[in-house]
């Protein structure tokens, strides 16, 4: 089957999840919205990288969505972990709130 | 039976840095003992190495070396394990082993805190510094070159005099900026290369472009690919030598680190831009080298006259030798731009007589220190007649520094003015100057502490013990021993000097390939 | 000759004095005295006994072969593209001269040392010191390379230094054995770069092969004068004469012994030695040949006129010294080279004789060296001054004194060669300087040993001790009768003049293949007028000095006001030179290092390090501004850049 005919879609597809993500993570405060919406955008580049290897006709696109897939795994085991400490500490959940390591 | 010696040479003293983890804290006696002894194991083997020398090389080539090891390293990038030892390396690597032992057993004879470590960071570093002179793939030499910094900053951190924190910051950051320099251009040169491969023998005769680079837009013409690719490295180098006006690290770290330090330090480590610049600079851009060598060979003459002037008017003994050291190193610097047989054996002959008097230097002004209790050369003098021992060594280092004919430096000086000379007699008058400069501040040094009415300070103090004149033998005696019978030196070094300006005038100078038809240009592939 | 012969002499007479200066560095203080006295003394006997038998060696050698080389170890060699040294000794007439007159009159100094040192605790280092000098005097003129003149060179340089600054314990001895190492190496630094110059031209440094090559530089082209030019500066620097010669009376700070066999007999006679050595190369550059003739005869004037005003009496002997050094340099500047030789010889041996007497009436008064606190001293030391007035005859040219022979004879040649007038005026000058010869040997003598003592000192002075005088006796006895001596016998054997037997021996090294015969010989009539004028002038000197330091009519003060006050002044401040050198380069220099120090090191050299430093720490203060630690911030400069990013990649690539 051939992706030409979707490919364009595809991409806008990845755009518009991108956007999405992006603004989330700019406007909203809540630690866990903000790693969703993290997510969204690696989803966004996953859906590039698997749609431009079908388009090229080569296997790297995927390869580099499944290491793509493995990294937010860890990324999130680690992000997870520490907003669990934050809110043990009996911190609110505010991103904005959280800059103690500016100086 | 096949031994890798060169790995063997670089495997003992970081093997025993990691043996030694194993002796208790408390055992000093076993630690200055166990350190003495792979220092010494070290030297066996590198001395025996060079005595086996001889005028022929084992391998073929434009550079050919006589001891040499090649294994694969990193395949995909082309970085590869080469190892070679020639006639230009061999005697630094001697002084290398050389300086290194001197410097543990003036250890071994002294107290010190954190002893440990210090031996361990100690023999961390004769590894790297001998990986320096040994590496042939340039990966590999600038592993060495910056992994050099890591025990030497422990060292010259936690030991030494208060100000050691801000002169160690100064050189660290100083020698890194130069280093990065470098290793843009170590990658730039393996892009060029043929070979995809950091090995010097593949990238020999200059194989970078030699169009100039014109910024874009503006339309300006600037140097060629190699002649950046060059001035790259020689950031590193004349960093590390160091060339005046790069010199401003020196004179502080000098003064803060103790004297064990400064053997090796002052002895070696500074010796190695000069080796890069022998090693690297000539073989790998012979084209900006000829460009560059008026500048380069400029900027000698101004650290001799510089640092002697400099030497003529400090008062602080370390000072007044960390100055005289940018003087002599000067020389160095100047018989490598020469590019001629005379002024770069010269050269050769030099690092190795600079590394044994700055060392004899360092150790007599520790040792007058010790006894008075100050450095203020106006708060001593009249030594001489108490003693009288240390006076005679004293003596003949200060002949040997001031380039006294018939001693060591003489040799090396007398070629490398030859050598600028040749290149135009400016610069052999100027480094003439900085000759007579050299004796007025060697003078005022040697007669400043020894002569005149002995001062308050000086009243009682005791002459040398025997053991401390014992460490200083060897060392007046190679003054000697080197300015009269010279050849061992030169002979060795000879032939791979030879083969490094071949490799340096084989590139015909960039107006030359304008002017000289293509079917008569020959030499370079 | 045999070369293996002259390798073996060379080696034997070389180590002897080195092996002594080891022994006596090295083990002399924990010898007793008398056997460092034997080593130091016994050396040199030694060496003497070896140039005796170099002397035969030269002497006996058929014509045609006077001069061997013998090469020990080969010193560097570069191979192609580089240069190399051998480590070579030529045997000739001119060396063997040499080395007689360095081993001889160096031996009868050191036996007079062993007496004047008597009371020194330093007396192992002396004599080390000592053995080190005439070791490297020797390899000095036994070389056969040019960098090994020059190691030679240097180490007499070293040697004297050690010596000048043996005392050290005296701020001034320090300070004096500093300027005149100094100046050596400026000596120095000039004779390498000549060394340069003529390694490149003709491919070899051994002194043999550069006198082959001679022929390849054009006559009187720029090059040659250079060369030449430059290895005068050499030699005017180890001779002390103008411009490079304010180290010599300084140098009078060391032992009077030291004196005596350094800065009078041997080590400031090596420029001539240099000059006449490389006379192949002088004969082709008439100009250098000129500079250093007018350089000679010039400090030769100068030297003299101060000599009449020190009242210092081993400065008066300093400059008198200067003075004749000078006359022997004229005289290799006009191609008088055995001219120049045979007053060398003489020299050492008057010039020697007068310091060892000078340092008898020095030790007697106590180290009193002021001639006007002397006096009288002729009644208690009777012999010491019949010694002196040898010396000093000998000095002033007197009739049959050594010194006669060979100084008239010097200026006679003066006469035979130069354009026009100048040989005319060029001896007028000498006759001149004749006159003031005179002049200041006799007043020295007359203020030293007549008069009345002024000082209660000269009435407890008693005659020095034989050790002391012994040499001093010697020495006397040659210096007024060897002259005459050798002089009837060069009539009755040879039928010539002394002068012309010393010529003849001394021909094999100064004819060349390049200079052809020898360059001037003296012809009967000139050497009668010479003799006859030359005297004349010497003995009007000395008749002057007579009456007015013996006799002392008309008061010599009275004199001294009658003369344009401008020449005193010039006189007793030894014209001021001194003090122009300090002005024009010692404090220069200083104040240079010192602005260095103060100012460049701290604001340019370490100013443009800081200066990057703090451009650095000024970025990083501006970039924490956008450090908010709001996540959100940082976001935000991610896409924004990314966006950028996305917009140049778009810009670039449709373009």
């Amino acid at each position: 089957m051939n992706a030409g005919g979707n490919f364009p879609f595809l991409l806008g597809l990845a755009a518009f999840l991108f956007s999405v993500g992006a603004l989330g993570v700019l406007i909203r405060r809540n630690p866990i919205v903000v790693f969703m919406c993290i997510e969204l955008m690696l989803n966004a580049v996953n859906i590039v990288f698997v749609s431009y290897g079908r388009f090229l006709n080569s296997e790297e696109g995927q390869v580099f969505a499944f290491m793509v897939i493995v990294v937010a795994a860890a990324e999130v085991v680690v992000g997870l972990a520490l907003i669990t400490q934050v809110f043990r500490l009996g911190r609110e959940l505010d991103v904005d709130d959280l800059d103690e390591m500016r100086e | 039976m096949n031994i890798p010696w060169l790995t063997v040479v670089l495997c003992i003293p970081i093997g025993a840095s990691l043996l030694l983890q194993l002796i208790p804290r408390t055992a000093a006696t076993l630690l200055k003992v166990f350190t003495v002894a792979a220092t010494a194991a070290t030297a066996v083997v590198v001395w025996s190495l060079v005595a086996g020398m001889n005028g022929t090389s084992q391998s073929a080539g434009p550079l050919s070396f006589h001891y040499e090891e090649v294994h694969s390293w990193i395949p995909a990038i082309g970085a590869g394990y080469h190892l070679g030892l020639d006639g230009i390396s061999a005697w630094i690597l001697a002084l290398n082993a050389g300086v290194f032992l001197l410097a543990a057993v003036l250890i071994s004879r002294r107290d010190t805190e954190r002893l440990k470590l210090f031996c361990g960071l100690l023999l961390l570093t004769e590894t790297m510094t001998a990986g320096v002179l040994l590496s042939l793939d340039l990966l590999l030499f600038y592993l060495f070159w910056e992994g050099m910094l890591i025990p030497l900053y422990f060292i010259l951190a936690n030991y030494g005099n208060e100000n050691r924190g801000r002169a160690t910051l100064k050189f660290i950051i100083y020698t890194v900026a130069g280093s990065l320099l470098m290793l843009v251009a170590i990658i730039a040169l393996q892009f060029a290369g043929h070979h995809g491969s950091f090995d010097i023998t593949a990238l020999l005769g200059g194989q970078m472009s030699r169009t100039p680079l014109v910024i874009p837009w503006v339309n300006i013409s600037t140097f060629s690919p190699e002649q950046w690719a060059f001035l790259a490295f020689a950031a590193a180098f004349a960093i590390k030598i160091p060339m005046v006006p790069f010199h401003t690290w020196l004179p502080d770290l000098y003064e803060s680190a103790p004297v064990p330090v400064l053997v090796f330090f002052a002895g070696l480590v500074s010796k190695l831009g000069a080796y890069g610049f022998i090693r690297f600079g000539l073989t790998l851009f012979p084209d900006a080298v000829n460009t560059f060598k008026w500048f380069f060979a400029a900027l000698a003459v101004l650290s001799i006259i510089y640092g002697a002037l400099m030497a003529l008017s400090e008062t602080d003994l370390k000072r007044i030798v960390a100055y005289s050291s940018i003087s002599h190193l000067g020389f160095i610097a100047l018989g490598i731009f020469t590019l001629t047989i005379n002024g770069i054996n010269g050269a050769v002959i030099q690092i190795v007589n600079h590394g044994i008097i700055i060392a004899a230097l360092f150790i007599i002004v520790g040792l007058v220190e010790e006894r008075t209790g100050t450095r203020d050369i106006r708060e001593l003098a009249g030594l001489e007649k108490r003693m009288p021992w240390l006076y005679a060594f004293f003596l003949v280092a200060t002949l040997a520094g001031l380039g006294m004919p018939g001693m060591n430096s003489f040799v090396g000086e007398f070629s490398i003015m030859l050598g600028a000379f040749q290149l135009h007699p400016v610069y052999a008058v100027a480094a003439g100057v900085g000759v007579v400069i050299a004796s007025w501040y060697m003078l005022r040094l040697h007669q400043g502490l020894m002569h005149d009415p002995p001062q308050p300070r000086t009243e009682k103090v005791r002459d040398i013990r025997f053991g401390q004149g014992l460490v200083l033998l060897p060392l007046t005696a190679l003054m000697v021993l080197i300015g009269v019978f010279p050849r061992p030196v030169t002979d060795i070094a000879r032939p791979s000097v030879q083969q490094a300006v071949a490799i340096a005038e084989s590139a015909p100078p960039a107006t030359a390939l304008v002017a000289v038809p293509a079917n008569s240009s020959s030499g370079t592939p | 000759m045999n070369t293996s012969a002259v390798a073996v002499l060379g080696a034997l007479i070389l180590l002897f004095p080195l092996g002594g200066a080891l022994v006596n560095a090295l083990a002399g203080p924990r010898l007793p005295r008398s056997t460092v006295n034997l080593v130091g003394t016994l050396s040199i006997l030694a060496a003497f006994v070896v140039a005796c038998l170099m002397l035969a060696q030269v002497v006996g050698a058929p014509g045609g072969a006077k001069s061997a080389t013998a090469h020990l170890w080969q010193w560097i060699d570069l191979g192609r593209g580089g240069f190399s040294v051998g480590v070579d000794l030529t045997l000739d007439p001119l060396s063997a001269l040499m080395v007689m007159v360095i081993t001889g009159v160096g031996f009868l100094i050191h036996v007079y040392s062993v007496g004047y040192m008597e009371h020194d605790s330093g007396i192992a280092r002396f004599f080390s010191y000592m053995n080190l000098f005439i070791f490297s005097m020797l390899l000095l003129v036994l070389a056969g390379d040019l960098v090994i003149l020059i190691i030679g060179w240097a180490l007499v340089a070293l040697s004297s230094y050690l010596l000048i600054g043996f005392w050290y314990e005296r701020p001034s001895a320090v300070l004096a054995a500093r300027k005149a190492f100094i100046t050596q190496v400026i000596g120095d630094v000039a004779l390498v770069i000549a060394a340069f110059l003529i390694v490149l031209r003709v491919g070899t440094l051994s002194i043999p092969g550069i006198f082959a090559a001679a022929g390849s530089f054009p006559s009187s082209g720029l090059e040659i004068t250079v060369i030449c030019s430059l290895l005068a500066v050499g030699a005017f620097a180890k001779s002390a004469q103008f411009p490079l010669h304010t180290w010599l009376p300084d140098a009078m700070e060391g032992p009077t012994p030291v004196s005596a066999l350094i800065h009078a007999a041997t080590m400031v006679t090596a420029g001539v030695y240099l000059i006449a050595r490389f006379h192949p190369l002088f004969d082709r550059a008439p100009v250098a040949q000129g500079m250093v003739a007018c350089v000679g005869i010039g400090t030769a004037l100068m030297a003299g006129v101060i000599a009449l005003s020190q009242v210092d009496i081993k400065r008066v002997i300093a400059y008198s010294t200067m003075s004749q050094i000078g006359l022997m340099i004229f005289a290799v500047g006009i191609g008088a080279y055995s001219a120049a030789m045979y007053h060398f010889a003489a020299h050492a041996l008057f010039k020697a004789l007068l310091f060892m007497a000078a340092g008898n009436v020095i030790h007697a008064l106590h180290d009193e060296q002021d001639i006007r606190l002397m006096g009288g001293v002729a009644a208690r030391m009777r012999r010491t001054e019949l010694c002196f007035l040898s010396g000093t005859f000998a000095l002033a040219g007197i009739p049959f004194f050594v010194g006669f022979f060979s100084k008239e004879g010097l200026l006679g040649f003066g006469l035979t060669n130069g354009p026009g007038a100048i040989p005319w005026v060029l001896y007028l000058v000498g006759l001149g300087i004749n006159v003031l010869t005179g002049l200041y040997a006799f007043r020295l003598w007359a203020t030293v040993f007549r008069g009345e003592p002024q000082t209660a000192r000269v009435y407890a002075a008693h005659e020095a001790p034989t050790v002391m005088l012994g040499p001093v006796a010697i020495l006397a006895v040659l210096s007024a009768g060897l002259g005459l001596v050798l002089g009837v016998w060069a009539l009755l054997i040879h039928d010539n003049f002394l002068i012309g037997v010393f010529a003849r021996f001394l021909s094999p090294v100064f004819t060349t293949p390049t200079s052809g015969a020898l360059a001037v010989d003296l012809s009967t009539w000139q050497a009668v007028v010479a003799g006859v004028a030359g005297t004349v002038a010497s003995l009007a000197g000395a008749g002057l000095a007579a009456r007015l330091w013996l006799q002392r009519r008309p008061e010599p003060g009275v004199v001294v006001e009658r003369l344009p006050r401008a020449l005193p002044q010039l006189s007793y401040n030894r014209f001021y030179f001194d003090e122009i050198y300090d002005a024009l380069l010692v404090r220069p220099t200083i104040s240079l290092a010192r602005t260095l120090r103060k100012v460049v090191e701290p604001r340019a050299m370490d100013g443009w390090v800081r200066l990057v430093a703090d451009a650095c720490s000024e970025l990083g203060v501006w970039a924490r501004d956008y450090q908010t630690g709001l996540i959100r911030d940082y976001a935000s400069y991610m896409i924004a850049a990314a966006g950028l990013f996305v917009v140049l990649t778009i810009v670039l690539v449709s373009r």
